[in-house]
């Protein structure tokens, strides 16, 4: 009897293990929504950022700790983009299994080529990212190998859902494939307009959607806007005949509404991530967002 | 280091070239400089108006004095009217191997250079569990593990000031510490610390009796946080320290006032130093870009209670054996606020000796009064690598000579250079 018990609380031990989800933990939504299509019901999966949020500016709070300490997987953009924030929490987590270098350890933009790579660093420069521009998740094709690089992941960490992983990956990559087709025909009108953001964050986008690239609100990258360069932003703006200023919800509108005033160009709040506004509520419902925000803003 | 940019441009261009469809690993160009490395300079401007000058004035604090310090250079490290270089902090660190992890920073200033920390922790352990050793900040409390630079006002606060100096606990020793398993946080601390503090657990004299073997101090604390949601954040703590203490003291036979040390000893003290307390901060993340609209209000409490012997006592043998117990306390309390992108406004009040008693040796007590001020600051924050800060301070502090007023105002001038750091919260 007392044998039989303990077979028994083995077997349900195992059955236990084996069901657990495997743990995910993401430092920005937009790589929580990748790692939820690939991983589905198997994994559960945790955001240490939110989308309406600066990404390189949260706070290592103990609760996140907590949510990396109980992670076996771990997922950050990378380029630098957290490295004000990920570094600590990853250390004060205490979990092997996440470590930088260990298995449950994932850099996202190892599987992506960046832009942007300065020729030469200096701080000089303002917030300059030495391995690229870590904003890379806003060009679709990036996700599509991000989503190749999490279901290997996943794999080798749960080697007993690979399958389904597999299968999840195909799915949302054809899924996102055939978006992506739909994003480029209904831009294709606009293709070659011009453009200012607030941040030096669509890089990525301009490059796949064809869009020019003219300006940033910020004179230098992490620095606020001042007059003297916003005044210079104009005449450059009304010289192109810019239409277009994208900007995001946790950025100042009062500089961006200036400048449309001054020039005539239209404002666009991008959801850059899942939740930065409600009707983002996913990886491609955010960029859906933004291309029926810029085709409105143009008329289209 | 230029090879490094090199091949990370050499990466960069390999990886243009090749079709997007192309799905591969790329090699990590993070952490490729082993150890990181860093310097900051922390520089500010004081004045006060006081006769002798504030420090002179903190050491005169009736409950607080300070028996003339272990090693009588530390006087020199204080704080001088007009310009001070606090130091060049030379930062490193690394992780040593698959187990250990290793930093230092070296605090050179122009009286030469001393070590500000040296570190060994452990990354490898299981259960949550890290053992760190070498020199360290004691991580009780909330500021006491902060270095100079991180702190939100340029001047320690007057309750570690008067009872630690102005470095807190910064000690050779071993630290364990365990994350507990709990769904919220729950971070268990112990140390044990050789005893070098400016102003407990050391010996003050330079008399002929038997010192204490080191370690001397043993310190236990715990931080706990809840799940607070979105950009919200609260912690708090609790802490005890104990530890031997000794003092000596010379007197004037006629006076009874203090003469200095003159190789003869007077009086000798043997007892116990013991301090507990709590903290508690709170903060709001702000979503905002530059520090818009972050708020935090952090306050922490501290009492402390000596209780030493009299061993030896050549004007008054008879007290040998007989007890002298101080006991003191303090708090501050702080806020501030992003007000602007880059801006920062916090104020500062703080109070030392609510609880100011001592009673001595001969069976009578004195009380003496309490010690406050209030504080206020702005600063500017133009990129996270450096900092500019204007601060007023307005005291009252309680002196054999009673209550004297000081006002101070500093404005300091911070960069960092090198590896960018993480901030801890």
């Amino acid at each position: 009897m007392k044998k039989f018990s303990l077979f028994m609380g083995l077997l349900f031990a195992a059955g236990f293990v084996s069901a657990a989800p495997l743990r995910v933990v993401t430092t920005t939504p937009d790589l929580a929504d990748l790692a939820r299509q690939v991983g589905g019901d198997k994994v559960k999966v945790d955001c240490l950022s939110r989308g309406n949020q600066d990404p390189h500016f949260v706070e290592a709070k103990p609760s996140l700790i907590i949510k990396v300490r109980d992670a076996d997987l771990f997922v950050q953009t990378g380029l630098e983009l957290e490295i004000g924030w990920a570094p600590v929490l990853i250390q004060a987590s205490r979990n092997a299994k996440v470590q930088f270098g260990a298995d449950g350890f994932l850099d996202a933009a190892s599987y992506i080529t960046p832009l942007d790579m300065p020729t030469a660093v200096s701080r000089s420069e303002g917030d300059v990212h030495p391995g690229g521009n870590p904003h890379y998740l806003a060009d679709p094709h990036n996700a599509l190998s991000v989503v190749k690089g999490l279901e290997k992941k996943m794999s080798q960490l749960d080697p007993s859902n690979a399958a389904v992983y597999a299968k999840n990956a195909d799915g949302y990559s054809r899924r996102l494939t055939a978006k992506i087709s739909e994003w480029e025909s209904r831009l294709a009108p606009v293709k070659g307009v011009s453009f200012v953001s607030y941040h030096k964050n669509l890089v990525y986008f301009a490059a796949h959607f064809g869009f020019v690239k003219v300006g940033e609100i910020e004179p230098k990258p992490g620095i606020p806007p001042t007059a003297k360069h916003t005044d210079k932003l104009i005449s450059l703006m009304k010289e192109r005949q810019v239409p277009l200023i994208l900007t995001m919800p946790h950025y100042d509108s009062r500089t961006p509404l200036s400048l449309a005033k001054a020039t005539g160009a239209k404002v666009v709040v991008m959801a850059l991530v899942p939740d930065a506004v409600p009707e983002a509520t996913d990886y491609i419902a955010a960029i859906d967002y933004n291309v029926a925000g810029i085709l409105n803003a143009l008329g289209k | 280091m230029k090879r490094i940019y090199c091949m990370a441009i050499c990466f960069g261009f390999v990886a243009l070239f090749s079709p997007l469809e192309t799905w591969a690993e790329r090699p990590l160009g993070a952490g490729l400089m082993n150890p990181e490395m860093s310097a900051l300079v922390d520089m500010f401007y004081t004045n006060d108006d006081t006769e002798e000058g504030i420090s002179h004035l903190k050491e005169e604090i009736s409950g607080f004095e300070s028996h003339g310090t272990p090693d009588e250079d530390e006087h020199a490290h204080g704080t001088e009217e007009g310009f001070n270089l606090r130091h060049l902090e030379l930062q490193f660190s690394a992780a040593v191997d698959p187990y250990f992890k290793g930093s230092a920073i070296a605090a050179i200033d122009l009286d030469g250079a001393e070590l500000e920390t040296a570190e060994i922790e452990t990354t490898g352990l299981p259960w949550g569990l890290t053992v760190k050793g070498g020199k360290f900040y004691s991580n009780f409390g909330y500021i006491n593990a902060k270095h100079a630079h991180q702190w939100d006002f340029t001047d320690q606060t007057l309750v570690y000031e008067l009872l630690l100096g102005e470095h807190g606990l910064n000690d050779k020793g071993l630290q364990l510490s365990w994350l507990a398993p709990t769904p919220f946080y729950l971070l268990f601390g112990a140390e044990s610390l050789q005893g070098n503090n400016e102003k407990m657990f050391a010996y003050y004299g330079d008399g002929p009796l038997p010192r204490h073997e080191g370690p001397r101090v043993n310190t236990g604390w715990l931080k706990v946080s809840p799940n607070l949601p979105g950009f919200h954040a609260l912690q708090g703590g609790l802490f005890a320290t104990k530890g031997v203490h000794q003092e000596e003291h010379d007197e004037d036979e006629n006076t009874g006032l203090e003469t200095g040390p003159d190789g003869k000893t007077d009086l000798f003290y043997d007892g116990y130093n013991s301090f507990y307390g709590a903290d508690l901060i709170y903060k709001f993340n702000s979503p905002k870009p530059y520090g818009r609209g972050d708020f935090f209000l952090q306050g922490e409490y501290i009492k402390r209670k000596k209780n030493l012997e009299v061993v030896e006592d050549v004007l008054n043998p008879a007290l040998v054996g007989n007890h002298q117990v101080d006991v003191q306390d303090g708090y501050y309390v702080q806020a501030g606020y992003g007000f602007l992108p880059r801006w920062r406004a916090a104020a500062r009040w703080e109070e030392v000796g609510l609880t100011n008693k001592s009673d001595l040796p001969d069976g009578s007590s004195l009380n003496y009064g309490s010690s406050r001020k209030a504080s206020g600051m702005i600063d500017f924050t133009p990129t996270e690598f450096s900092r500019l800060r204007l601060q007023f301070n307005n005291g009252s502090y309680a002196t054999e000579e009673g209550q004297t007023h000081a006002s101070e105002v500093f404005m300091q001038w911070m960069v960092s250079i090198g590896a960018h750091g993480a901030h801890s919260f």
